[in-house]
């Protein structure tokens, strides 16, 4: 039995309380949900009940988080691991080994279990979680969502009392995430007690029957996960919707959903591709019982009016291989609309995002051509906002990394004054003079997002740009997304979140077919 | 079925295949070498050497990032002894082969711990490590730091598109030799916050794990392969070679 109890925490150097009072238990077999406004203090709760506290947190604890009678802080992270394990939002840091089935048998071996004994127990693991025929792939090239069954393969391989998840939704497609349910479900069902600490809600019905919802290190609201559903409630503490939309739900004024993608003629066609059989409903060319003849993409749910700017973005034969010859896309030919957001959907390793670095020349297509109104595709006129913030970000404050985007590094009143504009609209108008990197992992997302609109383009492309943002900043990016397109550049959005989807897009297409392969790597 | 655990039976990537074990010794035969060695003909023919060895274990890509990486170290480096040069004027009155020397043994240092960093797997290591009877307290620390190695190269391989992306596709060499002090701000001061973070994951991710300096792998080893026995020939000659170049050139020269 977990229990915590008024349990504060300040960080070292910090006036700030991020816990304070927190105070809740939890049953075995039980499982939470854990969520609340980005930097609320799910993750400062997550990392203390993972036994990080005094070793990695060097800030100042006040009450107690104990499992079964052993005090979280007493004893080490190790010895506290026997009993919790914690998977951080990127799982790929936490592997050691080369591939599945060793990292399951070395985490087996730092425990001391070893020989036949651990040989069963990685097997068992590997069957229950779907991964016996991935035990000898490298854990490197794994899809996100393998990457992370691989983690809890082998977290769970030592049979924890209390599982911790932080933001496992963030990089996942919603195909993987009903899997990952499926697996968490089971593994409730050896007795394990959940703590799942998210922002994407929907896909956790049914699996977390308790909620405890954190505002600024406090506990806010308790409740069931039924309480979800009062959406005044919800908007009060900034949270996403607990119900899925649904893709034919999505809104925009230019004939989503209409079928019928026509194969692309040279005027006026929006979408096409080779493995598409001519008039096939683009509905049915997307269905897992009718995949491409060439094993390249498909494209569905297009629409067939062309914005009032016109194109923007005109792909023709696109063909492109990696560098050892297996082909991703073999003759893919679509149109973006100035002035339109486009959602390019699918499951995880289908080419989405180097479809995204095609279009704005961020890779070279192995064949055919990109073209932004005539002129060929290049950083020049396209720009993309990557996943990771860390790397996008040098400036020395928040406001800085604005006006250098808006071609006016030095800055002018003028540019000042626009750079707090746009700094305003995504809610970090108070953090202007903060070195960027002091940002926390929401609010630098905001900001790359903010540096890329900032500047003028003809093609914009985001790589999920909302992966861990609460609902009152999902609302603002879609509201800002929707803004940048109304002045001009097309702006295609990759990502999985179908909640973006529903508040931005004109269109979505999405991206099915077999999965693409990296290079030298598994699925 | 087989045996999962073919953490016991596996054999090296890389084109070589080598054990870890060999790699290993590669390592430690490069550095010993290249401390002990200081005329920069003995230094510049292991360096040959052990090129030869990262080229037949390393991706010819990594390799060129490395070596990028490593010259533009290089360059801040002489650039920082030659500002020092005007408050110390000694140091500007030094040989032209005890500024070269210390580059030669960096290059001959990373040649050896590329193949070791990128294509063994670290649980090998630790088996390797603790068949050689190292201290825990040594091979933790170096596991993390192995572990460490990919992920530079994939944040510096990031980073540089991220500036290619912002600075509207400059990635060309002259731009950034034309500006040093931007580069060193949106590459560098990056990268180190990158280094810092990716260090304290990875370390915190080792004891969330329940890797600790007295975990023991266990693990039978493998016999030598030909490959293995071919490489460590190789280093021998490459000592011996180099060994000699020093009395004999390093001598004379010395006269």
């Amino acid at each position: 039995m977990l229990k915590v109890e008024s349990l504060s925490y300040r960080h070292a150097h910090s006036d700030r309380q991020a816990l304070k009072d927190v105070s809740f238990g939890l049953a075995p077999g039980q499982s939470l949900l854990l969520t609340g406004r980005s930097g609320s203090g799910k993750s400062t709760l997550l990392a203390i009940l993972a036994g990080l506290y005094p070793h990695f947190l060097k800030g100042s604890l006040e009450g107690r988080a104990t499992l079964d009678g052993l005090e979280a802080g007493r004893g080490g992270v190790a010895e506290w691991g026997k009993g919790a394990r914690l998977m951080l939002q990127n799982p790929e840091a936490q592997f050691f080994a080369g591939t599945v089935g060793e990292e399951i048998l070395l985490t087996l071996r730092c425990r001391g279990v070893t020989g036949q004994e651990a040989d069963d127990i990685a097997k068992e693991r590997l069957g229950t979680l779907g991964l016996l025929a991935l035990r000898d792939h490298s854990v490197f090239k794994l899809s996100e969502g393998q990457k992370q069954k691989a983690v809890l393969a082998a977290f769970t391989s030592l049979r924890p009392k209390l599982l911790l998840l932080d933001e496992p939704s963030a990089n996942l497609d919603p195909s993987f995430l009903a899997d990952l349910k499926s697996v968490l479900k089971n593994l409730r069902k050896e007795g394990l007690s959940l703590i799942v600490a998210d922002h994407r809600l929907y896909w956790l019905e049914g699996l977390c029957e308790r909620l405890l919802v954190l505002e600024e290190g406090q506990v806010a609201f308790e409740g069931s996960f039924g309480d979800l559903a009062d959406g005044q409630r919800r908007h009060r503490l900034g949270l996403r919707s607990p119900e899925a939309p649904r893709p034919t739900e999505l809104p925009g004024p230019r004939g989503l959903n209409l079928p019928a993608a026509a194969p692309a003629g040279p005027e006026g066609h929006p979408v096409s591709e080779t493995g598409n059989p001519e008039g096939h409903p683009a509905s049915e060319a997307a269905s897992p019982e009718a995949p491409p003849a060439n094993g390249s993409l498909q494209a569905v749910q297009t629409a067939v009016t062309v914005g009032g700017n016109g194109w923007a973005v005109r792909v023709e034969n696109l063909r492109f291989s990696y560098p050892e010859g297996r082909e991703l896309f073999g003759g893919l030919s679509l149109s973006l609309a100035a002035g339109e957001v486009t959602a390019l959907t699918g499951p995880s390793g289908r080419g989405k995002t180097t479809l995204a670095r095609l279009l704005c020349g961020l890779e070279k297509p192995t064949q055919g051509r990109v073209t932004y109104q005539g002129k060929p595709a290049g950083l020049e006129l396209g720009q993309v906002v990557l996943q990771n913030a860390d790397h996008q970000l040098y400036m020395p404050t928040v406001l800085a990394e604005v006006t250098l985007s808006l071609g006016q590094g030095k800055g002018g009143k003028a540019v000042k004054a626009k750079a707090m504009e746009i700094l305003e609209a995504f809610g970090l108008a108070e953090l202007a003079d903060r070195h960027p990197q002091s940002l926390s992992g929401g609010e630098k997302q905001r900001l790359v997002v903010a540096v890329g609109l900032a500047r003028p383009t003809k093609l914009l492309a985001l790589d999920e740009p909302t992966s861990g943002l609460d609902g009152r900043n999902l609302s603002l990016m879609a509201a800002e997304i929707r803004k940048a397109a109304q002045a001009g550049p097309a702006v295609l959005v990759v990502t999985h979140d179908l909640e973006l989807v529903s508040l931005c897009a004109d269109r979505q297409l999405e991206l099915t077919g077999p999965m693409a392969l990296s290079p030298g790597g598994q699925p | 079925m087989r045996a999962l655990s073919r953490i016991d039976h596996y054999r090296g990537a890389g084109r070589l295949s080598l054990r870890a074990e060999t790699r290993l010794m590669m390592t430690a035969v490069a550095s010993i070498s290249s401390l002990v060695l200081s005329d920069p003909q003995a230094l510049a023919l292991l360096l040959s050497f052990s090129a030869l060895y990262a080229v037949a274990e390393t991706k010819p890509k990594t390799l060129l990032i490395a070596y990028l990486f490593m010259a533009v170290m290089c360059s801040v480096a002489l650039f920082c002894v030659w500002l020092l040069g005007f408050v110390f004027p000694i140091i500007r009155e030094s040989s032209l082969s005890m500024a070269i020397s210390p580059f030669l043994r960096l290059a001959v240092t990373m040649n050896a711990i590329l193949p070791l960093a990128l294509n063994s797997r670290l649980t090998d290591l630790a088996m390797a490590l603790g068949r050689l009877h190292l201290p825990g307290l040594v091979r933790l620390p170096l596991m993390v730091t192995i572990r460490f190695i990919p992920t530079i190269l994939n944040d510096m391989i990031q980073l540089r598109e991220a500036v290619g992306i912002r600075f509207r596709g400059r990635k060309g060499f002259l731009f950034w030799l034309s500006h040093p002090f931007t580069w060193w701000r949106v590459f560098f001061q990056p990268l180190i916050v990158r280094l810092i973070r990716s260090a304290d994951e990875l370390a915190m991710a080792a004891e969330l794990k329940g890797l600790e300096p007295n975990t023991e792998f266990g693990g039978s080893p493998l016999p030598f392969s030909t490959h293995d026995r071919a490489t460590m020939l190789l280093a021998a000659l490459a000592m011996v070679l180099s060994g000699l170049a020093q009395i004999l050139v390093g001598a004379h020269a010395g006269r």
